[in-house]
């Protein structure tokens, strides 16, 4: 039985705006804006009006790491079979920069370790965010991932596991697969779901996974539950409407947030998308937004509960 | 650095209106005629409103591999096929006659569009960033194609309401519904029809993913999704293991490490109508006269070939 959660307080929600008006996969980055422009990655101060270019190179859909920022890198051309790669650029300019072959991307809830796939070889490697180094595990992607739309991986505490949506073949059946990056132990936790569908996991700082399955269709089905360690799982979430794909973040140990439709435009399976607080106490779930225009993925600081991604940063100030 | 306040919403969920459809009488260029309108039953489903509304309905051809386009255009052929059996339609790939995913009638031609548009260096892989290049295709194959370059949703629903498919790119999301990313998702989709509902109009289209049999966005997301196509990363990331140049056929300028799409896909209709039947409008585009490159099947349009004749309709 799960206890009632608490529900966080939180002020209005303000969207900050890139001084750039083309900027895309805006994130907050040690206090300020880091987004993506025409010439590369920039950077720009809260109340500024001038951006930095801070790497004049194709990165795109950056993620806050701790001290670093990772960025996938779009290949420039050359030789075939050149690889995308997870750029990882450190604050401190007297580190390195840490380039791994790979387009899957994930971080761990405590920035200890970055995860990185290759859907070209199936090969997992961790990146060590306080030494900067990168090890070679025994994981390996067992199905597919589809390049154009890499699904997000979920990395445990720690960083020694990873949960990742495999699909067999393109646009097939999908599976939320459990990787131990020591051991190289592949499990499928959930799936596979008949096609068209997806399935993300997210691992919670009580040990349990929360699952979500979008079955697609003419009659949409989407669930959000948690699936214990022991016992059954419990669907917290049930909604009739098509969702955008993100992983939650934790506001507490007891309330996630996403973005989520809960309901769709009349005659359409898709609907207005906000920002929304799910309790894994199982009730109702609470918008935070109202605009229906939402898009990116949700992050919680510890002063604020964020949706990155999108052109432009949604905040919304704890209180 | 300008800050907006979004407004807190309550804790309650809005219910989904109820759906109630408001018929529109419309002249053949598309514009309201201020009649009294009929009010549609209440009980009317979702199925019986979609297919009401639909009133250039295609049936389904599902894509393997990137070629959206060419089966987005397989499903018109067949949608004007079902009609007049001498219409052509044609296979995208050899395999697709091993599955009724891929087509629903047996080829008038043994020439297969995917070779076509690679012969004629359209494509590489059948990704077809060129609407121009994709009704050429459709001229190779016997019909009359014209391009509507910078319209708006009236040219759409001008072409809807005279039972004309409208082939269209948009930026797709995961779920198949219109996306927002500038075009690195760019897929193509057939508009079948459109429908107002609590003052919101909507547009109805089938594309090659089969995910719903009939996809219905409002006609808002649609269009942000259609004049947002921007960039690919197509020919700068590795497709199928290999990283492939822009197809020689065809002309993307580079923009910075990706290519611009804008002008070759962006806010365009590609109208597909079989001969005799008149086009609503637009530039007409003809087959490439040019021949094709060595080692490309060329034929013509050959009703009852063998391969047609071992394959039933579906």
């Amino acid at each position: 039985m799960f206890r009632a959660a608490i529900l966080p307080k939180l002020g209005a929600p303000e969207v900050l705006t890139p001084p750039l008006s083309s900027a895309q996969g805006t994130i907050l980055h040690g206090g300020s804006l880091v987004f993506v422009s025409d010439g590369g990655l920039y950077r720009a101060a809260l109340e500024a009006f001038e951006a930095e270019l801070i790497a004049a190179e194709p990165l795109f859909e950056p993620v806050h790491a701790g001290s670093w920022i990772a960025a996938r890198r779009s290949a420039q051309g050359g030789a075939p079979s050149h690889p995308d790669a997870i750029v990882l650029l450190p604050d401190d300019p007297a580190r390195p920069r840490v380039v791994v072959p790979g387009q899957g991307l994930g971080i761990d809830p405590g920035h200890t370790a970055a995860v990185i796939a290759s859907l070209d070889d199936g090969s997992i490697r961790r990146v060590d965010l306080a030494s900067g180094e990168v090890a070679a595990t025994s994981a390996r992607l067992g199905g597919s991932m589809d390049p154009m739309m890499s699904p997000p991986i979920a990395v445990s505490p720690g960083g020694r596991q990873i949960l990742v949506m495999e699909t067999d073949g393109e646009r097939g059946p999908a599976s939320l697969v459990l990787h131990d990056l020591g051991s190289g132990d592949r499990k499928i936790m959930v799936g596979p779901i008949p096609a068209p569908s997806w399935v993300l996991g997210m691992f919670t700082p009580a040990g349990d996974v929360l699952v979500q399955v979008m079955r697609l269709g003419d009659s949409p089905r989407y669930t959000l539950s948690r699936l214990p360690k022991s016992g059954v799982l419990a669907t917290l979430v049930d909604l009739a409407v098509a969702q955008p794909q993100s992983l939650p973040a934790f506001v507490t140990p007891d309330v996630v947030a996403l973005p989520l439709s809960l309901v769709a435009h009349p005659i359409a399976t898709y609907g207005p998308v906000d920002l929304v607080l799910v309790p894994l106490s199982g009730s109702a779930q609470i918008p935070v937004t109202k605009t229906g225009d939402v898009r990116g993925r949700a992050r919680a600081t510890s002063t604020a509960l964020l949706v990155e991604g999108g052109s432009v940063l949604i905040s919304v100030p704890r209180r | 650095m300008p800050r907006f306040p979004l407004l807190l919403s309550g804790l309650f969920v809005t219910p989904a209106h109820p759906v109630v459809a408001t018929p529109v009488l419309r002249a053949p260029d598309g514009m309201e005629i201020h009649a009294p309108t009929i009010a549609a039953p209440k009980s009317l489903s979702k199925a019986a409103l979609i297919a009401a509304a639909k009133t250039a309905p295609v049936p389904q051809r599902v894509q393997i591999g990137p070629t959206c386009g060419l089966y987005a255009l397989g499903m018109v052929m067949d949608s004007w096929h079902a009609k007049d059996p001498q219409a052509p339609t044609v296979f995208v790939r050899e395999e697709d006659s091993a599955s009724p995913k891929q087509h629903n009638y047996p080829p008038t031609s043994p020439e297969r569009m995917l070779g076509y548009a690679q012969g004629q260096g359209f494509t590489q892989l059948g990704e077809m960033f060129s609407a121009e290049k994709l009704a050429a295709t459709a001229a190779h194959f016997g019909y009359q194609a014209s391009l509507h370059e910078d319209v708006g949703l009236d040219r759409l629903y001008a072409i809807l309401d005279k039972g004309h498919p409208a082939l269209v790119a948009f930026d797709v999301d995961w779920n198949g519904n219109p996306g927002d990313s500038g075009g690195l998702r760019a897929h193509y989709a057939v508009i079948e029809g459109y429908l107002d509902l609590d003052g919101q109009r909507y547009v109805v289209a089938k594309h090659g993913w089969g995910v719903e049999s009939d996809h219905v966005w409002r006609a808002a997301d649609f269009e942000k999704a259609w004049r947002g196509m921007k960039q690919t990363e197509f020919y700068s990331k590795p497709q199928d293991g290999k990283l492939h140049a822009v197809p020689d056929g065809i002309a993307l300028p580079k923009d910075g490490a990706r290519h611009a799409i804008e002008k070759s896909l962006a806010a365009k209709i590609i109208e597909i109508v079989p001969a005799g039947e008149a086009l609503v409008g637009g530039r007409v585009i003809g087959a490439p006269a040019v021949a094709t490159r060595p080692g490309t099947i060329v034929g013509s349009p050959l009703a009852g070939s063998p391969l047609a004749a071992s394959m039933a309709p579906k």
